[in-house]
């Protein structure tokens, strides 16, 4: 996440918590971007246990914990370490507590109702402190609510949506309840058959055959009379049985030793019933038939039990111990289908719970390979899902169980490229990180990536030919597959990397864009300048597109870009917003006097055709990939910014050849002037430098870092990010990620321009004055025109002479330059690594404006001590 | 294409130092003798139009205009491997060709005898451009041609083109070795008033100091013309190498010039360069990091000005411009910026805002060098100002004697009075005042309440 969404993101919570007037959003934020991201989470138990101590339901946030374990969230173990951490500050429980009485009731209101289908950020209310968590939750999620849809709503339209497409299980399934093997009486015994007589009455040795008869009936899923099953209240419970009270008390003992073993049958064929069925997915479906197959050896032990009774050679002692080597098994199955019916797992959850469980019967040998084969089994569908993806690119996974989701939301013809690929990118293909099976959690950024890299593969028109392997196989160590998803990995990666830098020339278009946008190609900005200067002065409705258009293209011609293969691919653009506004709206984050002011001044603003003007770049796919939109964006601030200093500093050079006409003034007129000059000549080395700080020492030194990590890269991501990291360094080193450095930095260049035009109109009255065009014909010398006219209209006091107004806009460059060095060198003091205070050396370079700060202060105390003497 | 530079060589010394400029440029971007693009050179990314233009059969053609009064030097030309490097139409030798002996009147009214040929010349080739930015007037000051119709051309052209830049490269006579041109100090004086008055920049190149950097440096016992006219084009091709090769910044002459001159009398640039190598002797390979370079720039022993010792330590630099050409990381600039600053090398203006500012620029691939860096320096130094007050002394010397004025009274303009001599006297007397006014903090009022004399340089005006 970058810096400003945290910024952003803070901003927000502490909206919400109503904390605005306490706490400031730039301290946090400072913290969050230089601790690392991932917190080390080992004893999340113990902090629970802690949590639930204070808690006034200690129970129940600890089930709650175990619940959301089990659905395999991985926001619980930060969501809980959070909680923990609030709990131990002080300064948070103090401050939330100090936001609680401006909660409404209506918040808490819609804050209980989205707890109910959302997951893990709304557990069962947690009294920490004495301060109600789970209202502060609530305001959390209502200020998150239609952001981000929650992932389980999410899923359960998306389950709407697709259930219609897919098949479901036929409606008499549920009217039949005898179709079930899950004691489907139970509870109806009473009210439909007859009463039968106690058994206490039979002699003890018949009572033992009667109930080894019920027993084996129990053990295959069916009420007995005198062994019954309690109807369940819901269907994860456990479910209880009962014996006949007047049985002997020593069988009845015996007996009850079956019903542990009976509630796991029941649990596992409840398991077995449900997921055989289409509702939840072929995952659970391939499982359930890996079950149904250990329940079916399991009824043939029973039926083997039969016959021994038929035989008489079974008694309950016997029975008891034929059975034991089941019960093993059936405890793990049991305790297996247990955590996956209660955490409703689907797919790859459900393959994550058969993950673990694995994992943790390693020692016991017998049951790690019956969870071995399980596993197996579950994840055969789910390789193939995966094989598909990361071998074709395509995802065919009709009931969402797959940890890649495919959003066709757009198709490459109505959209631009660069548009399309944004979408593409970032959207088309999603990662579920609930899907992930805990196995793949390493290799999931691979996984996504194989297949999206595949997919632009074959959308720029070529033959998908990945390495031939076996079919993918669950291993405990991770060995098979983990080498098969590498290897199509590095075959799609490797092709795609090719495919662009060799077919599409990446590099090639890299430096074709730095070229114009880093203003790397001087002569044509500078010829291009020159034509289209008098165009842009103009008010941007006056402003003829195509006029630019064929200047530019003129310009491109005529210049040394000329030779760039791809020039016909650079195009301009008039944007309705100067730079500032869109830095400042892109960061949403208001300056202190923005805050005071208001933000309504920036739209009023009529815009030159500079100020809206910028380059754009016509890519096409699949180059358009590392071009996004928002790289262009940043691309074009980056201009923008540039461009402005540059065409100030080619005015002001127009302003220094005018000037040469003083030289032949005589003395003492032509001395009038230096104040002026002395200002221009500021100036001039104010715009230079900043323009060789930002091209030489930041944009080309981060251009030869990034070429050489280019280099060196494997894969697309690694381009795209590479890239980024390049924009993003470039931004905040030209100065355009602060906005009150921005700003002021502009307002000097501004005024440089202003300065400009204005001296460049007076040096055009005198020449009117001169050839007898002007009113003002019968002034003799120059001088007297150019100290008489009237002012500009970048000046507010049109009366002011040419000296007053020279020494104003003088006043005017000497405060605000010094306001950028202080706030230059006070960066510099909290940050080392910015390169920014070599702009104050070069500008300082004789310490000139050092002695010119000292003198300002000194003169204003001065004024000050007689002001208040 | 934009910015192209026109240049113009006048008299024995500007040709000599223009043949070598050009054949320098040639070299570096891949031309061959006769102005065809050698097979090597195809598709650069140079800026060749800037100085070049291209005949209807591809071959390239200087924009140079070469103007004398005697063919000595023209004919050399024309008889060496470039003749046909250059528009045959562009070559104007006076007629009669007696040359102006050595007399700046004379080269002066030459001047205005040849006014419309020489302007066809000029106004076709400025008109064959198509946004000229300057005029290059390269000439020496001390002789008759460069000197007098130099500074004709100068007046002329300023007032012709007065939205383009004029740029000399103006050779200053040898002081340390007496001279065989007896008026000299009449001939400099005359000449310097044209270019406070009518040039942009003046580029110093001295010929004393060249001299002695030949011998001290380059250890040529008695350097010859060519030699030193090689150090020249040097010069003329590194401060020209941002406009050929085009980067981020310094891509057109003003961009180069204008932060160098605040304030447009004080427009007289000194040069230094190194390392400085010569073309038979293999220089012991040093190693050139950036900082060294930019400390030995600001050497005296480098500059290419010799200017009298500072006594009292009060001259300083008004601005400075180094171009450095080679493989160059920016923050190895940033390091010996940091370096010079803390230990104070280079003594600033306390009037304005002074650095050393440095544009980086690629050098020729088609021309072998043995060090890494080289670099360049374009400095605006008050001390030059002693240069001027040399060639005042000298002037006043012979004036007060009224030695040698024979022949000046021979020229119109010089038939009634000796009043332009005096008047130039007055131009630079003015010139070394600001300059050593511009040592001090208050320039900026400098001169308001002096009361107006020498007004002449206003009716000069158009």
């Amino acid at each position: 996440m970058g810096e400003f969404k945290i910024h952003h993101a803070v901003s927000e919570l502490i909206d919400s918590l109503g904390l605005t007037d306490l706490v400031a959003p730039e301290k946090f934020v400072k913290n969050l971007v230089t601790s690392p991201s991932q917190v080390q989470i080992s004893n999340t138990r113990e902090i629970v246990q802690s949590l639930a101590a204070v808690s006034s339901n200690p129970a129940e946030i600890i089930n709650k914990y175990e619940e959301l374990r089990d659905k395999n969230y991985a926001e619980l173990d930060p969501f809980v370490l959070i909680l923990s951490k609030m709990k131990e500050s002080k300064t948070m429980t103090r401050s939330v507590r100090a936001g609680l009485p401006k909660e409404s009731a209506k918040n808490y209101c819609t804050s209980t109702d989205s707890n109910q289908g959302s997951g893990p950020s709304t557990s069962t209310p947690i009294v920490v402190g004495g301060v109600k968590l789970k209202e502060l939750k609530s305001r959390l999620q209502t200020a998150s609510e239609g952001s981000v849809g929650h992932p389980v709503i999410e899923l359960a339209e998306k389950r709407c949506t697709t259930n219609e497409i897919i098949q479901r299980n036929p409606k008499w399934f549920q009217s039949r309840p005898f179709l079930s093997w899950d004691y489907p009486v139970a509870g109806l015994l009473d009210s439909h058959l007859l009463q039968v007589a106690p058994l206490g009455n039979v002699p003890v040795g018949d009572q033992e055959r009667i109930l080894l008869e019920e027993l084996l009936y129990v053990l295959s899923g069916f009420d007995g009379d005198y062994i019954r099953a309690l109807p369940l209240s819901s269907n994860i419970d456990e479910r209880k049985f009962e014996i006949d009270e007047s049985v002997d008390d020593s069988l009845k003992e015996m007996v009850r030793r079956f019903f542990p073993i009976l509630a796991s049958y029941s649990i596992i064929e409840r398991f077995y019933e449900s997921r055989s069925g289409f509702d939840f997915g072929m995952v659970n479906d391939a499982l359930a038939s890996a079950i149904g197959n250990l329940v079916h050896e399991y009824r043939i032990f029973v039926c083997q039990l039969e016959s021994l009774l038929l035989k008489s050679e079974l008694s309950l002692q016997k029975a008891w111990y034929l059975l034991q080597p089941n019960v093993a098994t059936l405890h793990q199955l049991h305790h297996v289908t247990l955590s996956l019916m209660r955490a409703k797992a689907q797919g790859g959850q459900v393959l994550s719970v058969l993950h673990q469980q694995t994992m943790e019967a390693m020692g016991n040998d017998k049951q790690q390979k019956l969870l071995l084969s399980l596993t197996r089994s579950a994840a055969q569908p789910y390789w193939e899902i995966l094989q598909k993806w990361i071998y074709q690119g395509s995802v065919e996974d009709p009931y969402l169980e797959f940890m890649v989701e495919d959003h066709q939301v757009v198709s490459m013809d109505k959209l631009s490229p660069t548009a399309y690929s944004d979408d593409y990118w970032e959207k088309r293909y999603t990662l579920r990180r609930d899907r992930v099976p805990s196995f793949l959690l390493p290799l999931t950024d691979q996984i996504l990536r194989t297949g999206k890299y595949l997919n632009v593969i074959k959308q720029c028109g070529m033959k998908v030919k990945p390495p031939k392997v076996d079919d993918l196989c669950y291993t405990l160590d991770g060995f098979g597959y983990k080498e098969a998803i590498e290897k199509a990995y590095s075959y799609a990666s490797e092709t795609l990397l090719h495919v662009l830098m060799q077919d599409y020339d990446l590099l090639g278009r890299l430096k074709s864009v730095k070229y114009y946008f880093f203003l790397n190609a001087g002569d044509f900005i500078l010829h291009f300048l020159s034509l289209c200067g008098a165009e842009l002065v103009k008010n941007v409705d006056d402003v003829m597109p195509s006029r630019l258009e064929s200047l530019l293209e003129l310009a491109l011609r005529t210049s040394t870009a000329n030779a760039d293969p791809f020039k016909d691919d650079l195009g301009l653009e008039l944007l309705s917003y100067d730079l500032t506004t869109q830095m400042v709206r892109i960061l949403s984050i208001q300056t202190h006097e923005e805050r005071v002011d208001g933000n309504h001044s920036m739209d009023h603003v009529r815009l030159t055709g500079l100020e809206a003007f910028s380059f754009m770049y016509r890519v096409r796919w699949p180059v358009s990939l590392v071009f996004t939109t928002k790289v262009m964006a940043c691309y074009q601030m980056i201009f923008r910014h540039l461009f402005l200093t540059k065409y100030v500093e080619n005015l002001l050079g127009r302003v220094w050849i005018s000037h040469k006409i003083v030289r032949n003034y005589a003395f003492p007129t032509s001395q009038w002037y230096n104040n002026a000059f002395a200002l221009r000549h500021r100036m001039l080395h104010f715009i230079q430098n900043l323009l060789y700080y930002i091209t030489v020492e930041v944009l080309e030194p981060s251009w030869q870092v990034f070429v050489e990590k280019i280099r060196k890269v494997d894969n697309v991501d690694q381009v795209i990010s590479t890239h980024m990291e390049l924009l993003n360094i470039c931004m905040k080193e030209s100065m355009l990620t602060d906005p009150a450095l921005l700003q002021t930095a502009t307002k000097l260049i501004k005024l440089c321009e202003a300065f400009a035009h204005f001296i460049l109109k007076m040096h055009r009255h005198a020449k009117e004055a001169e050839m007898g065009l002007s009113s003002l014909a019968n002034v003799t010398s120059l001088s007297e025109v150019l100290l008489t006219s009237p002012g500009d209209v970048f000046l507010q006091e049109n009366s002011d002479t040419f000296d007053q107004n020279v020494a104003r806009m003088e006043l005017q460059f000497t405060t605000l330059l010094a306001d950028l060095l202080h706030r230059i060198a006070e960066m510099g003091h909290e940050s080392y690594d910015s390169h920014m205070l070599t702009l104050l050396n070069r500008l300082d370079f004789n310490n000139y404006y050092t002695e010119k700060v000292i003198q300002f202060t000194l003169k204003s105390n001065q004024t000050d001590e007689t002001i208040s003497g | 294409m934009p910015s192209e530079v026109i240049t113009l060589q006048l008299g024995q010394c500007g040709n000599q130092i223009g043949f070598e400029f050009w054949k320098k440029l040639c070299a570096e971007h891949g031309i061959s003798s006769e102005g065809v693009l050698e097979d090597f050179a195809t598709e650069g990314v140079d800026r060749k139009d800037v100085f070049f233009y291209q005949a209807d059969d591809e071959h390239y053609i200087p924009r140079a205009v070469l103007l004398d009064l005697e063919p000595r030097v023209i004919n050399t030309i024309m008889n060496s491997p470039y003749a046909k490097l250059y528009n045959p139409e562009n070559i104007y030798l006076s007629k009669h060709g007696g040359g102006a002996g050595n007399n700046w009147g004379s080269g002066y009214s030459h001047g205005e005898r040849l006014f419309d040929e020489i302007f066809d010349i000029i106004d076709r080739e400025a008109e064959g451009s198509e946004n000229l930015e300057a005029f290059t007037v390269c000439h020496s000051i001390a002789g008759g041609t460069g000197s007098g119709l130099g500074s004709y051309m100068l007046e002329r052209i300023s007032e012709r083109y007065p939205k383009k830049l004029v740029q000399t490269y103006s050779v200053f006579p040898n002081l340390a070795e007496s001279s065989d041109v007896v008026v000299q100090p009449y001939n400099s004086l005359l000449t310097l008033k044209r270019l406070t008055l009518n040039a942009d920049c003046v580029v110093v190149l001295d010929n004393t100091a060249l001299n002695r950097i030949a011998t001290d440096r380059l250890h040529i016992e008695t350097p010859s013309f060519t030699q030193i006219n090689s150090l020249v084009s040097t010069i003329m091709s590194a401060s020209t190498a941002t406009l050929r090769y085009p980067s981020y910044m310094n891509n057109d002459l003003i961009g180069l010039v204008a932060p160098l001159i605040p304030t447009p009398r004080l427009h007289f640039l000194m040069t230094g360069y190194t390392p400085l190598t010569n073309d038979h002797e293999e220089t012991s390979v040093r190693k050139t990091t950036v900082l060294d370079v930019m400390r030995r720039l600001l050497q005296p022993q480098n500059m290419m000005v010799s200017t009298t010792p500072d006594r009292n330590g009060s001259h300083c630099y008004t601005s400075i411009l180094n171009i450095i050409q080679g493989e160059v990381d920016p923050t190895q600039i940033h390091k010996s910026l940091q370096r010079i600053r803390e230990r104070k090398l280079a003594q600033f203006i306390p009037w304005g805002p002074a650095s050393i500012q440095v544009a980086l620029s690629r050098k020729s691939p088609y021309v072998t060098t043995s060090h890494r860096v080289s670099g360049l320096m374009l400095a605006n130094h008050t001390s030059i100002s002693t240069l001027f007050a040399r060639t005042l002394q000298q002037f006043d010397k012979l004036r007060k004697r009224e030695a040698f004025l024979d022949q000046f009274r021979k020229e119109a303009m010089f038939q009634d009075s000796l009043d332009e001599m005096d008047d130039s006297r007055d131009v630079i007397q003015n010139l070394v005042d600001e300059y050593t006014a511009a040592t001090k903090s208050d320039y900026l009022s400098w001169g308001m309440n002096r009361p107006g004399s020498s007004a002449a340089g206003a009716q000069t005006l158009a």
